[in-house]
């Protein structure tokens, strides 16, 4: 339970650095899909917040609206996990645009929309990834993304399971979040970080932040 | 007015009112565990995230070798009979599909299974169960016993009634796991 509290007792300097870590690589991120879409994408400022397992369903929207999430874990020098959800909607529009197709088409995600959709979060998490590597000198790999379409209670709550299997101990996870926005709101989406409570203190030892 | 009870990730929740609702709002790969006293119509409803606590702490609710155990004793402690208990499992989904899954992203199968060795080393009475698949699940358990189903793209329906007078008989012609008549 030690862990628990060093997240807890994050002082606002080292909580500051946490969100540039997640600004820099938000903002990566966005500039490489602007790339894809050609288009501008908004990104907002990142919140840093501790989750407690049991109120992790409530973080985006609402527990029975429908979500698209790609999901990656994270290995290397300091592992976690990313995961990118887009309401049903965004997520047409997204696979519409990148797949030149008629942006009407909505009725259901089939082969080529999904694994679209799954090259979105692979190069969003990919571009995250390699800003914090520049940026902590540490190797941070990303495994290949798996695809959820379902209520976004239930995918949240699957994301936990992962998230409580890796750190069993952990009641509660360090959650980055930045919203992202694009094409009149045709596009938007929330990119979530959570990097384990051992990769947070590698990450602030790697910048000389600890302590 | 009766008010419906979240049972958030490794909670767990009791209700002894006709009214009373208990519900886990989409289960992904964790597991609802219903429960129900037929005879004092005592319900109850358990949250598991996963398979085994390996001796860690943690609430209660959360693991499956920890929360069978807690919700027995919970029920009982409400005045529920362990003889009387019947329980219906819900959850245990593989959402996510892709190149990670395998191993590392199954924990919705061995939830369901850890759950119902539990239930099993109880001789518990394991009346339906709705689990595994691609699909996320909202779970209701009421005050009456009924269990009631959720599923995207599906019509809403009764997964079984737990206080009814053949659900120990598995009636509802709905996959019966476990099936294991108290002694």
């Amino acid at each position: 339970m030690a862990t628990m509290e060093a997240i807890g007792n994050l002082n606002a300097i080292q909580r500051d650095v946490i969100r540039e870590i997640g600004n820099i690589g938000a903002g990566n991120a966005v500039t490489a899909l602007a790339t894809m879409l050609n288009d501008k994408i908004e990104m907002s400022i990142p919140t840093v917040g501790l989750m407690k397992l049991s109120e992790f369903t409530n973080m985006v929207g609402g527990p029975e609206t429908v979500s698209v999430c790609v999901y990656l874990p994270v290995d290397g020098e300091a592992p976690g996990h990313v995961a990118f959800f887009t309401p049903e909607l965004g997520a047409h529009t997204l696979a519409n645009r990148l797949l030149g197709r008629d942006m009407s088409e909505c009725d259901e995600f089939d082969d080529m929309a999904c694994s679209a959709l799954m090259e979105v979060g692979n190069i969003l998490a990919s571009s995250y990834l390699v800003a914090l590597c520049e940026l902590t000198g540490l190797n941070l790999l990303s495994s290949p993304p798996a695809l959820a379409i379902d209520y976004t209670a239930a995918i949240l709550d699957s994301l936990a399971g992962y998230l409580a299997y890796t750190e069993a101990d952990e009641d509660q996870a360090i959650t980055i979040l930045t919203q992202i926005q694009g094409c009149e709101h045709l596009i938007e989406g929330m990119f979530l970080y959570i990097p384990t409570a051992g990769s947070m203190r590698t990450m602030l030892r790697a910048l000389n932040m600890e302590g | 007015m009766d008010q419906t009870q979240m049972v958030g990730m490794a909670e767990m929740a009791i209700t002894c009112s006709a009214g009373g609702m208990l519900m886990a709002l989409g289960l992904g790969s964790c597991v609802g565990v219903c429960v129900y006293d037929y005879q004092k119509k005592i319900a109850g409803l358990a949250h598991v995230v996963l398979p085994a606590s390996g001796g860690q702490c943690g609430a209660d609710g959360k693991y499956a070798d920890t929360a069978i155990p807690a919700l027995v004793k919970a029920m009982a402690a409400a005045g529920a009979n362990e003889r009387s208990l019947r329980f219906a499992i819900v959850g245990g989904a593989q959402l996510f599909v892709g190149a990670s899954t395998g191993a590392r992203l199954d924990i919705g199968p061995r939830n369901v299974e850890a759950v119902i060795t539990q239930l099993k080393a109880r001789n518990a009475l394991l009346v339906a169960q709705e689990t595994g698949g691609n699909s996320g699940r909202t779970v209701t358990v009421f005050g009456d016993g009924r269990v009631r189903l959720r599923t995207l793209g599906k019509t809403e329906r009764d997964l079984v009634h737990l206080g009814g007078t053949n659900a120990d008989r598995g009636s509802t012609g709905l996959a019966v796991g476990v099936h294991i008549a108290a002694a």
